[in-house]
């Protein structure tokens, strides 16, 4: 019987187990750029996904629109309805810009840009892990068009997604908010219908139960489930009022000090075909120095 | 010439993997986490019926093409689909290869190679996914996926197989 490893093919397993660990203790490290053999390698493989995924987008684009109009009759009673109110909510809406405006006049603020003002690209979702493990989307737009690594990406309604990792010339990585690691602290904050604004931190995500943790929330708060979960501006990376989802759960943290709650995404992470990717236009205070 | 035929299929495969696949709503339903591995099983084939040396390249250069395109991790699914590819070619040699004892090994290489995966994310903190879960919601569909996927792609495969590397040999 042949033995499965010879003392030559012992020492190349442990000579690949090794170089296994570096490399990905290399790729572990904070804030790793692609390097260039990875660019190379995304963007060729990009431009093949370009090719196929056009034809593959509109034979699937055939069959969503036949569901789609079947939901059409349903949906289109749900939003008769909310039509009413539309009319009156735009006309608070604009007073509330105006009144804005002139406050922030009178604040001598009037040359700042907001902290939520931002620039907006559109990339077309061209490639997208299957395994699972790695929640990442590859998009067709790179640093030819301005993306950065850290730029947030949403969806349709300011509902965030996620940020870019690895962008490399024509292609980027965007990293979704069902990644672990990427829905680590991100800023957020519910505003309530009264009272003051309730803050708290999104801290990871539940693959298991598809959820997001929404942490360190102030023990007094009253969070209630169904309340919008917002990005509040304040982090570095997510400019400010981004959706991010509804609570479905609240509970208090393990030591009874502050509360936490569970938020479901508000966008469908897995039916993304078109993405926008936001710059800030301004950096926080504490890049600038001054 | 031949060589290079090969390849292109392989990689025809690794893009549909990644642009067509997730285009399909029966990808997203019930919680059920269906992964398509087709360069895994083309590689396993090549492994089979071509030679292993063959094979035990394109899975490293698959894998680490996988690594860097649909993973934020270099070298993992490089290390895990040689190392499986290797393994199984071992086993293949002891037995006689038909429909049926192809598709058994293919479906206990995507086991092991899926395994090996789960257990090193797991351990650098890539992944929370449970055990349960995995064992539940993501092997039993993969299983079927892929090997389905091998069903239909036995026989021609196969054919070409055999006759490139009695080219080859010549």
């Amino acid at each position: 019987m042949p033995s499965f490893f010879s003392n030559k093919k012992l020492i190349i397993l442990l000579t690949s187990l090794i170089i296994l660990i570096a490399l990905i203790s290399y790729s572990l490290k904070q804030g790793t750029r692609a390097n260039w053999a990875e660019q190379f390698v995304q963007d060729v493989v990009g431009g093949f996904q370009y090719v196929i995924n056009v034809p593959a987008r509109y034979a699937a684009g055939f069959f969503q629109n036949v569901n789609a109009i079947e939901n059409a009759y349903k949906e289109n009673k749900r939003l008769k309805e909310n039509l009413a109110n539309y009319a009156s909510v735009e006309q608070e809406n604009r007073t509330l810009t105006a009144q804005n405006k002139t406050l922030r006049a009178q604040l001598g603020l009037k040359n700042d840009p907001k902290l939520s003002d931002f620039r907006k690209y559109s990339a077309m979702m061209i490639g997208r892990t299957v395994d699972q493990f790695n929640q990442l989307l590859t998009i067709d737009k790179g640093r030819v068009n301005g993306i950065e690594d850290g730029m947030p990406v949403i969806t349709s309604g300011k509902r965030l997604i996620g940020s870019i990792t690895k962008a490399s010339s024509f292609t980027s990585k965007v990293s979704l908010i069902s990644d672990d690691q990427n829905a680590n602290q991100i800023s957020a904050v519910i505003q309530p219908k009264k009272g003051d604004p309730i803050p708290g931190m999104i801290e990871g995500y539940d693959q298991n139960k598809d959820l997001l943790y929404f942490r360190k929330i102030p023990i007094k708060a009253k969070v209630q489930k169904g309340q919008v979960v917002i990005t509040s501006g304040l982090s570095g990376k997510y400019p400010e009022g981004l959706v991010i989802g509804t609570v479905t759960k609240v509970t208090t943290d393990q030591y009874g000090l502050t509360k936490a709650a569970q938020v479901k995404p508000a966008a469908n992470l897995n039916d993304l075909s078109y993405v926008l990717i936001l710059e800030r236009k301004t950096s926080v205070a504490s890049d600038e120095g001054d | 010439m031949k060589q290079s035929k090969v390849f292109i299929l392989l990689f025809f495969l690794f893009i549909i993997q990644g642009t067509v696949i997730p285009l399909i709503p029966l990808f997203h339903a019930w919680d059920i986490q269906w992964v398509p591995e087709f360069v895994f099983v083309a590689i396993l084939m090549i492994a089979f019926f071509g030679s292993l040396s063959w094979g035990m390249r394109y899975a490293l250069i698959f894998g680490f093409m996988t690594d860097i395109v649909y993973s934020s991790v270099l070298g993992v699914y490089a290390f895990s689909l040689t190392l499986t590819v290797y393994l199984m070619s071992m086993i293949s040699r002891w037995v006689n290869l038909n429909l049926v004892i192809t598709i058994l090994l293919v479906a206990a290489g995507i086991v092991a190679m899926e395994f090996q995966v789960y257990v090193i994310y797991l351990m650098i903190g890539l992944t929370d996914q449970s055990l349960g879960v995995f064992f539940q919601a993501r092997v039993p569909s993969t299983l079927v996926l892929n090997a389905l996927f091998t069903l239909l792609i036995y026989y021609p495969f196969r054919r070409y197989l055999v006759k490139m590397s009695d080219w080859i040999q010549k």
